[in-house]
């Protein structure tokens, strides 16, 4: 059984996550927590008292828009994806992270 | 007997109970505990459902977390939001009595205009206006805090509809008190010198009129924006 991240490691990665979850597509929370276990072979665990906050955060800078749409059910679910912004954003985030991985990689090599 | 959807609305209940839970995201959250609940009906051991209803709601909404501390969780993602709205129905409130007050004056101006003959349109145009302006006031504020989904619906059970009625009156009282703090201070400040012997008090004068109407709202304003400042430096604070 792997570890899982540290709290602070999971505070950090959770919004170029988000992001690049939502660059693959329109998504709703419930499959946004499925879609990051299954990525990373259950080593991230996200609660769902940690994302919704995140998702209502990422909204609110306007880097992720949302909408309700009514299921078949007949039940409300909201779902996120990705503005202009958030691209750019995702973008930017991108270039950091390759550079702390790259400059780890160097040192572990 | 367990009723399932008894118990989500039960869960539902406790976590709007929490103020900084609005409507929309216990909407999301609910939706969330019932794509949980499917996906752990749906689970088989041996050709049979492998928990009953009971296990499948008990094991959601144990995954979601307490709901407690899931509000707590939102409350930390925007602190400031809790008195926001809390200014909001004092606003609401300082407004929706200014209305009122205005109206019933309007009203008593004509009637007393009529009983003794007199013509009354100055009043009725100076009262008016004010109506007019509470009007557009309130209604403003309305649509605003229903866009951002401020004041949550009252429909929400009996718990929240108790608390935000408590808590509109109360905010009321506080908006009414700061007013009249401010009625007796406000004239003495603009003191108009009358010859050497007497201060008189210009409260008929349009300044010191407009001041009492607008001190409430600066005063408002200067509340919650000094909120925000120190709500947002509690949140840059690690924790």
């Amino acid at each position: 059984m792997p570890n899982s991240l540290s709290k602070d490691l999971v505070a950090a990665s959770s919004k170029p996550i988000v992001l690049a979850i939502l660059a693959r597509g329109e998504n709703y929370g419930y499959a946004i927590i499925q879609e990051v276990r299954e990525r990373s072979n259950g080593r991230v665990e996200w609660t769902e008292g940690m994302l919704y906050p995140v998702l209502h955060r990422l909204e609110e800078q306007k880097l992720i828009r949302a909408r309700w749409v009514v299921g078949e059910s007949g039940r409300k679910r909201k779902y996120y994806r990705l503005s202009p912004q958030g691209s750019k954003s995702l973008a930017s985030d991108r270039e950091e992270w390759n550079a702390v991985h790259g400059t780890l990689k160097a040192l572990w090599e | 007997m367990f009723d399932i959807e008894s118990s989500i609305q039960g869960w539902r209940g406790a976590l709007l109970a929490r103020e900084m839970v609005r409507v929309e995201d216990a909407d999301e959250l609910e939706d969330h505990l019932r794509a949980e609940i499917e996906d752990l009906s749906a689970l088989q051991r041996g050709g049979v459902t492998a928990l009953s209803p009971e296990e499948v709601f008990g094991i959601a909404a144990r995954r979601l977390g307490r709901t407690d501390a899931l509000a707590a969780e939102f409350a930390k993602s925007d602190p400031g939001a809790v008195w926001r709205r809390r200014w909001i129905w004092m606003l609401g409130g300082y407004l929706g009595i200014g209305f009122a007050v205005s109206l019933i004056t309007t009203v008593a101006t004509v009637a007393y205009g009529y009983s003794r003959g007199q013509d009354s349109t100055w009043g009725v145009v100076l009262y008016s206006s004010i109506l007019l302006f509470g009007l557009i006031a309130v209604v403003g504020l309305a649509r605003w805090s229903s866009r951002s989904s401020a004041p949550a619906r009252l429909q929400d059970g009996l718990v929240r509809r108790l608390r935000t009625t408590a808590g509109i009156a109360g905010l009321t009282l506080v908006a009414i008190a700061l007013k009249a703090a401010i009625v007796p201070v406000a004239p003495m400040l603009l003191l108009r010198m009358d010859g050497v012997r007497t201060f008189e008090p210009v409260a008929s004068m349009w300044y010191a009129q407009a001041s009492l109407w607008l001190a409430p709202f600066v005063a408002l304003a200067l509340l919650i924006w000094f909120e925000r400042g120190r709500l947002d430096r509690g949140e840059s604070r690690p924790t």
